[in-house]
């Protein structure tokens, strides 16, 4: 049921079993999944039923470094999170990708493709998708590879009934988790409760009331940014004490650059490689380690027959048999010119970060300030893997490709018509067995803390390629089965 | 391989050890790499071809 906490008094205390933040794919993947097996759980968004500027603006901040979203535009403060926003794009992480990128074995992570799997199907079925990702070997080392794509599901628009007749999950809107109180008492540290403000009217206008939630654990599913920021805002306000390793949180905060790479002529499909619109390849993983690349994926996306002609026509000039098979090709609809689009995994780096800035929002939370790079090392990935693509293209006669003067020539900067990310928001509180190399462990739980855990992309130690709701939700799920076990 | 003429393809061509367009870390990777290319080459145009196409 949703319950009015704009009529809490001041000092309300609300209890509940289980105290999830943020009702994102994450948030209300874990307490729907929760909810359903019996447990008592308190849901606390902090956006209203519907979009507001008033709730959004606090989703202000700074950014520094190369050129980005604004941060208020880039992820959404209302019931449903981002789902509100995102486009669907699914696909797990390669097994691969749990292994870490070759060569920095931090990126490791700490629980293998196994722990994942299982949740792929019920993933799945809550993405409205399919739960399989058939990929097609098209040559030694490049694969044509596959996304599945939700209609896309808007979480709030799903579970707004559940939640409206639930007896057992309980929501609060316009309630924004602003701080956390410890336990006085000895041993590992617990979180007694949380520090809730509801805002009454638009921005507060109608005044604000504190109240607070006890819960035996409280699990932060705030998004990719806000995750680090409330930690690291919290831990600020006790001291730095609470979370063992305050320098930690923030730190290797990942995006998923992309760009158009390319541009390339396709032969006559013999092999039956492009089943689908847009269609992907990806190069194998044996080709990654061997080589030791973070993992990409190329999207080819179909152009026009003018296009198509331009391209053959400048061929024709340099490779007169090929020119002349691709005209012809043309004219009986065999042929067609594409954009090559390429989305890669940045090697996770300590400086790319979400700190506090210095302006308080009006909850009196510091805003954040983002630093994030493209890494140099990146334009040895996009090149390598680019100019592999390409070769692959050639030598199974797939189609040709000619990448863009900059993937080749690493004096000329990155292009700056667009900025080059993926509003996908990773890393900050990345999950370690070791509780000096991560801020979350393997389940989830912050280290150092017996009772908090962490939901979302924030907990990745590295990114591969997929967009990563997908995976997101088959880590909710696992947690649910984590705190409490399907019967 | 087949030389049309035309733009000088032959001298165009990037190959494993000559000096090319390809700079810096790029080049570096593919060079030191497996003999990467094989039979496939890239052109000065930039087009990345096989060399049956000329
Ligand atoms: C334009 C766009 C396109 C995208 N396309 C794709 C795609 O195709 N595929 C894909 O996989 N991903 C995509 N994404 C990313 C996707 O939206 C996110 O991965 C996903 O929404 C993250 O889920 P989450 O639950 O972790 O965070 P969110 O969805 O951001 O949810 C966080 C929730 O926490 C709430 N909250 C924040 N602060 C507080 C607080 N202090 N107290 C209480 N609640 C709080 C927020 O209001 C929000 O409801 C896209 C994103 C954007 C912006």
């Amino acid at each position: 049921m949703f319950v009015a906490a704009e009529t809490f008094a001041d000092g309300h205390v609300e209890r509940a079993r289980t105290c999830v933040f943020g009702s994102g794919p994450a948030g209300l993947t874990l307490a729907y999944t929760l909810a359903e097996r019996g447990e008592d759980v308190l849901l606390v968004e902090a956006g209203g039923a519907e979009w507001e500027f008033e709730s959004q603006e606090l989703y202000q901040g700074r950014v520094e470094g190369d050129r980005y979203f604004l941060l208020e535009d880039c992820r959404l403060r209302v019931f449903g999170g981002t789902s509100g926003h995102w486009g669907g794009y699914c696909r797990p992480l390669d097994a691969h990708d749990l292994a870490g990128i070759p060569g920095h074995p931090g990126t490791r992570w700490p629980i293998g493709v196994e722990a994942l799997q299982p949740y792929l199907a019920a993933a799945a079925e809550i993405l409205e998708i399919p739960g399989e990702f058939p990929e097609r070997e098209a040559g030694p080392d490049l694969v044509r590879t596959m996304y599945n794509y939700s209609p896309p599901v808007r979480f709030g628009d799903k579970y707004r009934d559940y939640c409206e007749s639930s007896d057992r999950l309980r929501v609060c809107l316009n309630s924004a988790l602003v701080g956390m109180e410890p336990d006085a008492g000895a041993g590992e540290t617990r979180i007694r409760a949380a520090e809730i403000v509801t805002e009454r009217g638009p921005g507060g206008a109608e005044g604000r009331v504190r109240w607070r939630v006890e819960a035996e654990r409280f699990v932060v599913c705030l998004g990719g940014i806000e995750n680090s920021r409330l930690l690291l805002w919290i831990n600020e306000q006790n001291g730095r004490a609470l979370l063992p390793d305050h320098d930690l949180i923030g730190r290797y905060w990942m995006e998923h650059p992309n760009d158009s790479v390319g541009e390339t002529v396709l032969l006559a499909d013999q092999a039956g490689l492009f089943v689908e619109r847009p269609t992907h390849f990806t190069l194998s993983g044996s080709y990654q380690q061997d080589n030791a690349l973070p993992n990409v994926v190329f999207e080819i996306n179909e152009e026009s027959y003018t296009k198509a002609k331009r391209l053959a026509a400048d061929i024709l000039c340099i490779a007169p048999p090929l020119g002349q098979r691709l005209l012809d090709g043309i004219d009986k609809k065999l042929v067609c010119a594409a954009r090559v689009r390429c989305q890669w995994e940045q090697v996770p780096d300590p400086d790319n970060r979400v700190v506090l800035g210095d302006t308080p929002d009006r909850l009196g939370i510091p805003q954040v300030a983002l630093h994030w790079r493209n890494n140099p090392s990146e334009r040895r990935t996009i090149a390598a893997s680019t100019l592999a693509l390409a070769r692959a293209f050639a030598e199974q006669d797939i189609g040709r490709v000619k990448p863009f003067d900059w993937i080749v020539d690493d004096s000329l900067p990155f292009p700056d018509d667009e900025v080059i990310a993926s509003y996908h928001h990773m890393g900050g509180t990345r999950m370690s067995a070791d509780p000096a190399a991560g801020v979350v462990d393997p389940d989830l739980k912050v280290h150092g803390v017996a009772n908090l855990y962490v939901g979302g992309s924030s907990v990745f130690p590295s990114s591969g390629y997929a967009n990563p709701t997908l995976t997101i939700v088959q880590l909710a799920l696992r947690l649910a089965d984590h705190l409490r076990p399907a019967a | 391989m087949r030389a049309t003429g035309k733009t000088g393809v032959r001298t165009g061509f990037w190959r494993p050890g000559r000096r090319s367009v390809l700079t810096g870390a790029a080049a570096l990777a593919l060079l030191g790499g497996r003999g990467l290319w094989g039979r496939v080459v890239r052109h000065r145009s930039g087009w990345v071809l096989h060399e049956r196409d000329l």
